[in-house]
């Protein structure tokens, strides 16, 4: 059996490089870039070694050790290879190694390049780190290191209030989703002692069904199920799904190849990754999976409809990754593992080509990210926009696209599971098609409607552009080779063809675009307004609000706080009254005892002749109070070594 | 394994580097960062004395850690809050400026 001990070195090579960029200098010139890309290509050296590892031995391997042992029990850590880890590691170094070449160019006139580099490393070493984990602890961990690095890199231009603010929006929101998650873990732990997933002898937690004996735990659902609704909460703060999107169209305010590379093909897919690596804890829940599948269509159909009515070119494409997240989650709670799995898969080389894209256009345009202000940018910048349109033709499932063949797939597994989140999620396919033409027609055809001069990209931009694009329409092609969806699901269900599926596959897609090509045509969109705004009851107005969901959070979530803030500050204001009756009791007090007192004699004469003599000696003592804390904290200190040291040596005489 | 004495050197000098840091630095928030490097240095201390013990099956130096952990968190989030007061108040970080505790 070959040991798989090298897989620490795929998250911990990052993690050190992250470390080692901390220290340069934060405007080093190209070696940053470079030291970054060549360390993810390390990684990816390692991941394809581990791929043809994985393909020769069909059974998951794994590694363990124990990080500490506490009252008995042992936490323990390891890494676990099987196809999830490898096909998931092969895109995320595939894809990330791209994404670092262009960021190179795309971020060279920042002053703070080098620290950008930093978190993209302390991000790499997290997400490799999920991926290669067998310990839902160490999961957890790099989990939250990964949000620290979205944290970091969404509020990297922190100059911009509204960068700032959606940084702290997407780590607080992505918090509630944590918490959901950490109580998970301590229940799996209670149960079942353990935190592993696999291990040798078969006491994984999810090879024992260890959770699964306690049939009516919580609420008529199983241990299991109890744990993995648990799991799938932290799930819904990472992968933006409904309620807790809100932060991902927020996070566009990071720069773009942040967007590309976590909020759009890596992080967001960790939750889908989650439920898909602890996909046995859901299995035994029927109920469970049919609400994710219900969960995620309706956040599929949301997020699409909203898209619909946005003008900036990148929360267009963020809604459209919410809505494809939530097309995975129905892949996963309609099909299993192989079919949310296989479109993360090929989603994030077409939304990764997407948004180094859009970063290419505004780039391009001296950053203006309003479709309204572009148009006819395919004839100005040629190549980026093909690209783009290989991308747009998978994204909408134009038939032998990389993404067709992945949308095929979750179709025929909700149409076999449940013919009416079919149609929910058919029709939000529809609607992803007619946002996307919509989006390119606003973006390439008609004429130019902004006032910079667009011009072409960098080659450094354009060369993970075009390859991405020959992936995305290529993919397919090369998944079906390598027999990926048997290959990530060797034993669990095939969806069996439908003719039907298929017709209905190609008819949304195929009319979307067409219907958008009418709807959008480039002649109307020269009067300024947009085609759909004629929509009754000021559904467009809806639309283009994002539904109001962050104003009602505001006025819900947002008023709880304030109110719970006026009762602290009504709590200090009572607090301040009782110091001004005490103080005005001690003032009546003295006076009373005042009055009684030898004025003449004692107080003027005796005390305040005194007073005076030592104010008029006391210049130098006077000097040391500077008023200035740091000082006083200063000379604290000298203080207390002076003590200590005098006690030492008293000591050492005395011995 | 490793002596003991070389442990409390380590926390020696992380408590040193953390004091020289609060009375050196202008930044508060670098102070801030500095307290916490000096409680993680006792926290050291916990955990070696802890496990050097002739009797480690008693669980103390974990828990004593963990409390001063929890502590620490929340003495991090009333010290963010007081800097936070403070700079509204100064309109500056720099602790050096901090100087209303004199009757001018």
């Amino acid at each position: 059996m070959p040991s798989i001990t090298f897989l620490y070195w795929i998250p911990l090579l990052p993690l050190v490089m992250a470390g080692l960029l901390a220290f340069f200098k934060p405007n080093a010139k190209r070696v940053a870039s470079f030291l970054t890309v060549a360390t993810l290509l390390a990684c990816f050296f390692f991941s394809v070694k581990a791929y043809l590892i994985d393909i020769e031995i069909e059974k998951t391997l794994t590694h363990n050790f124990a990080w500490m042992h506490v009252g008995g029990k042992s936490i323990e850590f390891g890494v676990a290879l099987n196809s999830l880890t490898s096909s998931m590691l092969l895109m995320v170094c595939f894809v990330g190694s791209l994404i670092f070449i262009y960021a190179g160019s795309y971020m060279q006139d920042d002053e703070r390049k080098t620290r950008f580099f930093c978190y993209l490393n302390l991000f790499a070493a997290g997400m490799l780190g999920i991926i290669v984990s067998n310990s839902l602890l160490m999961l957890f961990m790099c989990w939250e290191i990964v949000g620290l690095a979205s944290y970091l890199l969404i509020g990297f231009w922190y100059h911009k209030p509204s960068a700032a603010a959606a940084a702290q929006k997407a780590f607080i929101t992505t918090r509630i989703g944590d918490m959901g998650f950490l109580i998970g873990i301590l229940l799996a732990f209670k149960y079942s002692g353990t935190l592993l997933f696999y291990t040798d002898g078969g006491t994984g937690l999810l090879q024992s069904g260890i959770l699964s004996a306690n049939t009516n735990y919580f609420c008529g659902l199983s241990l299991s199920a109890t744990v993995a609704l648990l799991l799938f909460i932290g799930a819904i703060g990472k992968s933006g799904q409904l309620p807790l999107h809100v932060w991902l169209p927020d996070a566009m305010e990071g720069p773009t190849p942040v967007s590309a590379l976590i909020h759009a093909a890596t992080m967001v897919a960790a939750g889908v990754f989650l439920v898909a690596r602890t996909f046995v804890l859901f299995e035994g829940s029927p109920c469970l999976l049919n609400g994710i599948a219900w969960l995620g269509s309706a956040t599929m159909l949301f997020a699409a409809v909203t898209a619909l009515g946005q003008y900036d070119i990148k929360r267009i494409l963020a809604y459209s990754t919410v809505s494809q997240l939530g097309f995975m989650m129905v892949g996963l709670g309609t099909g299993g593992v192989a079919f949310g799995m296989f479109h993360l898969l090929t989603h994030a080389f077409f939304k990764a080509l997407l948004f180094l894209g859009a970063g290419s256009l505004i780039h391009g345009c001296h950053h203006e990210q309003d479709i309204r202000k572009m148009g006819g940018l395919l004839r100005t910048m040629p190549l980026t926009g093909y690209a783009y349109l290989a991308g747009m033709l998978s994204l909408c499932a134009f038939p032998f696209t990389a993404g067709y063949f992945s949308k095929d797939m979750i179709l025929l597994g909700a149409w076999e599971h449940n013919k009416a989140i079919f149609a929910v999620v058919a029709f939000s396919s529809f609607l992803t098609a007619l946002y996307m033409t919509r989006q390119c027609l606003y973006v390439f055809f008609g004429n130019y409607r902004g006032h910079h001069h667009p011009h072409e990209s960098p080659f450094q931009m354009i060369l993970p552009i075009l390859i991405l694009a020959v992936f995305a329409i290529g993919g397919g092609f090369f998944a079906e080779n390598i027999h990926l969806f048997t290959f990530l699901n060797p034993v669990g269900k095939h969806a069996e063809h439908n003719q039907t599926v298929v017709f209905v596959s190609w008819g949304v897609a195929l009319g979307g675009m067409l219907i958008g090509y009418l709807f959008y045509h480039p002649i109307r969109l020269r009067s300024g307004k947009d085609p759909l705004a004629c929509l009754p009851f000021g559904i467009y107005k809806l639309m283009e609000n994002r539904f109001y969901i962050d104003e009602i959070y505001a006025f819900t979530v947002g008023n709880i706080w304030k109110a719970a803030g006026i009762v602290c500050y009504l709590f200090e204001e009572l607090l301040i009254v009782i110091k001004v009756i005490t103080e005005a009791l001690v003032n009546k007090l003295a006076r009373l005892c005042a009055n009684f007192g030898d004025n003449t004699l004692i107080v003027n004469y005796g005390f305040d002749n005194t007073c005076e003599m030592i104010k008029r000696r006391a210049h130098l003592v006077t000097a040391i109070q500077t008023g200035q804390v740091a000082a006083y904290l200063r000379i604290t200190t000298l203080g207390a070594l002076l003590f200590v040291l005098t006690f030492w040596i008293l000591l050492k005489i005395k011995i | 394994m490793l002596p003991l004495e070389y442990i409390l050197i380590l926390s020696a000098v992380l408590f040193f580097i953390g004091l020289a840091g609060v009375l050196i630095r202008r930044h508060v928030i670098i102070m801030l960062i500095c307290i916490e490097m000096m409680l993680n240095a006792a926290n050291i201390n916990f955990i070696a004395f802890w496990r050097y013990n002739p009797n480690p099956e008693l669980h103390l130096g974990p828990l004593f850690t963990l409390f001063s952990i929890a502590v620490g968190g929340a003495e991090a989030a009333v010290g963010l809050g007081l800097v936070i007061a403070v700079y509204r108040f100064y309109n500056t970080a720099n602790a050096d400026k901090f100087d209303m505790l004199k009757d001018s």
